[in-house]
């Protein structure tokens, strides 16, 4: 069995209370509530606050942490909505507030300094410093950038104490967040108000040879992105929380898939091994194809399996061929 | 006539001494330039080490200022080379660093009180309380988004924030927010050998090196379920002219108009700083009368398609290029 702090936290995230009801919890430590990508999506737990309360209040009585999403990068005019959501979450007793923007950082430090704050990676803390001056300023969690090498993560954490680290094991990794919406701005007639919602169908942004899946205001990994194969590298080390990004899934498939990782947990705690092949193949199946490349220093669209060559390495032994 | 008493400045980009120079004599009252693997644009256009003191030197005997670009997102393994540029180029005598790293913010503030920091366009201000975070860490002007959606966001930090504020007022502008895209390396992303570090390293991050493959410029289609639904440059954004946007940006707190394009050849940085020069000393002589001049229509015609030949022509062709020899190895 790997040597492990302790065993991390699963979280998912679900944007509507439909969402949630549906969604099979047994499997989820804590649930981040809430679409931080668009305030217009239809339900979205961040403009319906009374929707947000129960979904809190539900999620907590069932024994589990529930944390708060808020909009990625909220202009003036949409702060009024930022500081209610943070407001009402704090009144609720939320266990944290996920930020993705230093205002709304500043901002909920200054109006709710006892409310836990949790970074997301849209705050690009690649070095150990950064994150140091995060933890400093009151943060109690963080997602390393989505970008780095599994070994630059490791120095981070070596270097920053006193502070949680999350790291996303699966789902939909964004790739920017966009000034408009893509689809309203390209699909002939929906540019005009009420937004038409065409989000809830399934987008590509076909790029020729490769694709991006477009969710509006910004653009995700086409494929999911699944550490499924490297649990128990992350459990050894000492992650406080694996994510899955399922802001953009249904119920069905957030449970299936927060299955299939609690799955992995169980195994390893009890046996110390688990069955990864059998567990991605279940994965694909419902998911379609995995991607992870970031992590292992290949394009974040590529996959590498745990039994392939350290890319690395093999970049290396091709130099020294040259 | 009334003349205005605002101190604006105009920052022209610098690609190399020759074009600062140009930018200078042409009317800019600063340039900006990268210092080497830590700005947001690839190394030719960038200045190593001796270079950059040269380039301050000339700068400065022109009557303009240089602020140094240090806007990457630092990895692990740069922090101490980010670091060394930065007591190097404030002991040259630079002007201002402009920053996004908050971690290298907050060093920077503590460990060279008298240097000036701006907070870069990669930290997407688009908020008051953005702006003060970044004034807080020690930001002296603070870089607007330009991906604002609603321009009355400029006055609105403006009248809540005393701090400078600095706009790209001409250039190419990005679909994604500055400092939140990640789709270059999601596309392609290698190991691949460094002259400079003598070792291989990663290549294809933008926010960490700038290496940005212009995917938002790019053909493309989007789908669903199979069917086509729209394509062509879908996330292509027309250029920013920002003419006509120059008396609310002076009323409204904006101390620095910027010039986008690093990597855009010496004649586009000198009609660019020409043109916006005489746009800016017209408002500065009379702001009531200040209007967009027909007469500058083939000037912003001539900017436009220089940037469009280039994105045809240079960038796009010259990374595909590129990524082709590194697959073909």
């Amino acid at each position: 069995m790997p040597e492990f702090k302790s065993w991390p936290e699963l979280s998912a995230a679900v944007a509507t209370a439909d969402i949630l009801a549906e969604t099979e919890l047994d499997d989820l430590d804590s649930v981040y509530l809430g679409q931080p990508y668009c305030l217009k999506v239809s339900g979205n737990l961040l403009r319906n606050l009374d929707e947000l309360s129960d979904s809190i209040k539900m999620i907590q009585l069932s024994g589990r942490r529930a944390y708060v999403t808020t909009p990625i990068i909220p202009e003036s005019k949409d702060f009024d909505s930022v500081e209610a959501i943070v407001s009402r979450a704090a009144a609720f007793g939320a266990d944290a507030v996920e930020i993705h923007d230093a205002g709304v950082l500043r901002w909920t430090r200054k109006n709710f300094p006892d409310l836990p704050v949790h970074l997301s990676s849209f705050l690009n803390i690649y070095q150990p410093e950064t994150a140091i001056f995060y933890k400093d300023m009151g943060v109690t969690r963080i997602v390393p950038a989505n970008e780095l090498l599994e070994s630059e993560v490791e120095l981070i954490k070596e270097q920053v104490e006193r502070i949680e680290f999350a790291v996303p094991v699966h789902g939909s990794l964004p790739l920017g967040m966009a000034y408009s919406c893509l689809l309203r701005r390209n699909l002939p007639g929906e540019e005009m108000d009420p937004c038409r919602q065409q989000c809830a169908e399934v987008h590509d942004l076909d790029m020729g040879d490769w694709k991006m899946r477009c969710v509006g205001t910004s653009l995700v990994s086409a494929d999911d992105f699944s550490m499924i194969e490297f649990m128990p590298a992350l459990i050894s080390e000492g992650f406080d929380g694996f994510r899955l990004e399922t802001h953009f899934d249904e119920a069905e498939r957030i449970s299936e898939i927060a299955n299939i990782y609690r799955n992995a947990l169980v195994e390893m705690a009890s046996r110390g091994d688990y069955p990864a092949n059998d567990l991605k193949r279940h994965l694909q199946e419902v998911c379609g194809d995995l991607s992870n490349g970031w992590r292992y220093g290949l394009s974040g669209k590529d996959y590498i399996s745990s039994l392939d060559e350290d890319p690395f390495m093999a970049a290396k032994k091709g130099m020294g061929k040259s | 006539m009334t003349k205005s008493s605002i101190k604006v400045e105009l920052m022209a980009p610098a690609s190399s001494i020759d074009t600062a120079v140009v930018a200078a004599k042409n009317g800019a009252d600063a340039v900006y330039a990268g210092v080497t693997n830590l700005s947001m644009r690839p190394k030719r256009v960038e200045f190593k080490d001796e270079s950059f003191e040269d380039l301050i030197n000339t700068v400065h005997s022109h009557g303009s200022k240089v602020y140094a670009t240090m806007n990457i997102c630092p990895k692990p393994s740069d922090v101490e080379n980010f670091k060394r540029r930065v007591s190097e180029i404030n002991d040259f005598g630079v002007d201002a660093v402009i920053v996004s790293d908050v971690g290298m913010m907050d060093w920077i503030h503590k460990n060279f009180p008298d240097l000036p920091i701006h907070a870069s366009i990669m930290t997407s201000i688009v908020n008051p309380e953005s702006a003060q975070f970044y004034k807080d860490l020690g930001a002296s002007v603070v870089v607007v988004s330009r991906s604002l959606e609603d321009i009355g966001g400029v006055e609105e930090i403006h009248g809540k924030v005393d701090v400078d504020l600095e706009v790209f007022v001409h250039g190419g502008i990005c679909y994604m927010f500055d400092g939140i895209c990640y789709m270059s390396s999601y596309w392609k992303q290698k190991w691949d050998y460094d002259e400079d570090l003598g070792d291989i390293r990663l290549v294809g991050q933008n926010n960490t090196k700038g290496e940005c493959h212009l995917i938002c410029k790019r053909n493309c289609s989007l789908t669903s379920n199979g069917i086509v639904k729209a394509d062509g440059k879908l996330m292509r954004r027309p250029d920013d002219v920002g003419l006509g946007k120059i008396p609310y940006y002076l009323k409204n707190g904006v101390r620095i108009l910027k010039i986008e394009g690093r990597a855009m050849p010496a004649y586009y940085i000198e009609a660019a700083t020409k043109l916006y020069r005489e746009a800016i000393d017209l408002y500065l002589s009379d702001p009531e009368k200040y209007s967009v001049k027909d007469s500058w229509a083939p000037a912003v015609e001539n900017l436009i398609e220089a940037r469009h030949e280039y994105e045809r022509k240079w960038d796009i062709e010259r990374n595909l290029q590129a990524w082709e020899k590194v697959e073909n190895t």
